[in-house]
């Protein structure tokens, strides 16, 4: 995931935190959690009491240990350098609040895995049938739809019902006909809704499983609290998800007892 | 004895609003071990390839490239930055950036792309996706 700028504009602000558990990924979600012992990545289905978003890696350890390990000089850098077991026990995170965080979106649990295109079978003359056996077996209604390549290219929809890998409907129709073998991306995020059902697709996004990623093959309304920005709709491989945390720390209405 | 009490007096005096608010900063960043230098600092958050931050000051005795390092670029919605101001504790002097004319943080090669946008190569994949469709069905595309 990657910073892709905050909505009140301006400077970021880099902190650094403690560490609960060694983080061996940098550019994922960063969470508080109630142990004291230091921060910890977020879960694939929660960015609770979000940090922000972290930029390096770090090591935890609970060994007794200085700055500088006892090891100087073990990196190549010249007689100043240090192992730094304690330093290593630090993650930095840009912490504000209205931080913009750009996700791959992909079809899994796997960053890296292009989305599923959906081929069309059936003709649709009115524009508002999508048909295609490989769709996700998770509802996406309330997500997106739009098309790479046909009459409709460039034109996007919000998804209204879902077939479980059958079909997705739309309300407002595209503005031609969808013809067989016409393709589309179809995603369970959305830029607007309420999160009632059906138009859940901008409160959640689910996380891949080193959390570096949005996994888009899960049902609408599923995942970690977010607030949709934006969606950046392009090719297979190359769409993103555009997010704010709902549940930052420096953000909260209630305090916690 | 007799012990001079000021009129007024209240918790605080004699401090400025500023140092009664340094002293309440929680400051996470682990300090520097004790005798160990700002260079060595520095070479061990290297060794580390952690995020450098420095400041105004501090920056221009810096070479990021010399150690495989960039700078950190952010998208300023405002435009009031250029993108590449970014906020901290100098890793250097130890000053908080805002107050030091501010902050420049560096970055890894190897994880920055895992974690920033590179400008340049942004507007590049930008211009070559809009260029597939119609203004208006990319506007569509970026609701």
């Amino acid at each position: 995931m990657k910073e892709r700028g905050h909505l009140s504009g301006g400077a970021s602000l880099f902190l650094r935190y403690p560490v609960g558990v060694s983080i061996v990924t940098a550019g994922i979600p960063i969470i508080s959690v109630t142990d004291g012992i230091g921060v910890r990545p977020a879960t694939t289905t929660s960015m609770d009491d979000a940090v922000g978003l972290g930029l390096d890696v770090s090591t935890y350890s609970t060994t007794q240990a200085d700055l500088d390990d006892g090891e100087v000089g073990n990196a190549g850098l010249g007689n100043r350098s240090y192992g730094g077991l304690d330093m290593g026990r630090m993650v930095t995170v840009s912490v504000r609040p209205d931080l913009i965080v750009g996700a791959l979106m992909n079809d899994g649990a796997t960053q890296g895995t292009a989305l599923q295109i959906l081929q069309n079978t059936s003709t649709s003359g009115g524009g508002t049938v999508v048909s295609d056996t490989d769709h996700s077996a998770n509802d996406f209604s309330g997500g997106t739809i739009w098309c790479i390549r046909g009459n409709n290219v460039g034109y996007a929809r919000q998804i209204a019902s879902d077939t479980a890998a059958v079909s997705v409907t739309v309300t407002v129709p595209f503005p031609r006909s969808i013809a067989i073998d016409d393709q589309f991306i179809a995603i369970p995020y959305s830029g607007f809704g309420t999160g009632a059902s059906a138009i859940d697709g901008s409160n959640f996004v689910q996380l891949t499983t080193l959390f570096d990623g949005a996994d888009a093959d899960i049902a609408s309304g599923t995942g970690g609290e977010v607030q949709v920005i934006k969606l950046e709709l392009e090719g297979a491989a190359n769409s993103n998800v555009l997010f704010m945390f709902r549940q930052h720390q420096w953000n909260r209405h209630t305090v916690p007892s | 004895m007799d012990t001079f009490i000021p009129r007024g007096a209240k918790l605080g005096v004699g401090y400025s609003k500023a140092e009664i608010l340094q002293s309440q900063v929680i400051h996470p960043q682990h300090s520097a071990a004790k005798g160990q230098s700002s260079i060595g600092w520095l070479d061990s958050l290297i060794t580390l390839k952690k995020v450098i931050i420095l400041c105004s000051y501090c920056r221009g005795k810096f070479n990021p490239r010399k150690v495989g390092y960039r700078r950190v670029y952010v998208p300023d919605y405002t435009g009031k930055t250029d993108g590449y101001t970014v906020n901290g504790d100098c890793d250097s002097c130890r000053s908080f950036t805002p107050t030091a004319g501010g902050g420049t943080a560096y970055q890894p090669e190897e994880l920055y792309a895992l974690t920033h946008q590179d400008p340049v190569v942004a507007r590049r994949q930008s211009r070559a996706n809009a260029g597939r469709k119609s203004v208006y069905s990319a506007a569509m595309n970026n609701r």
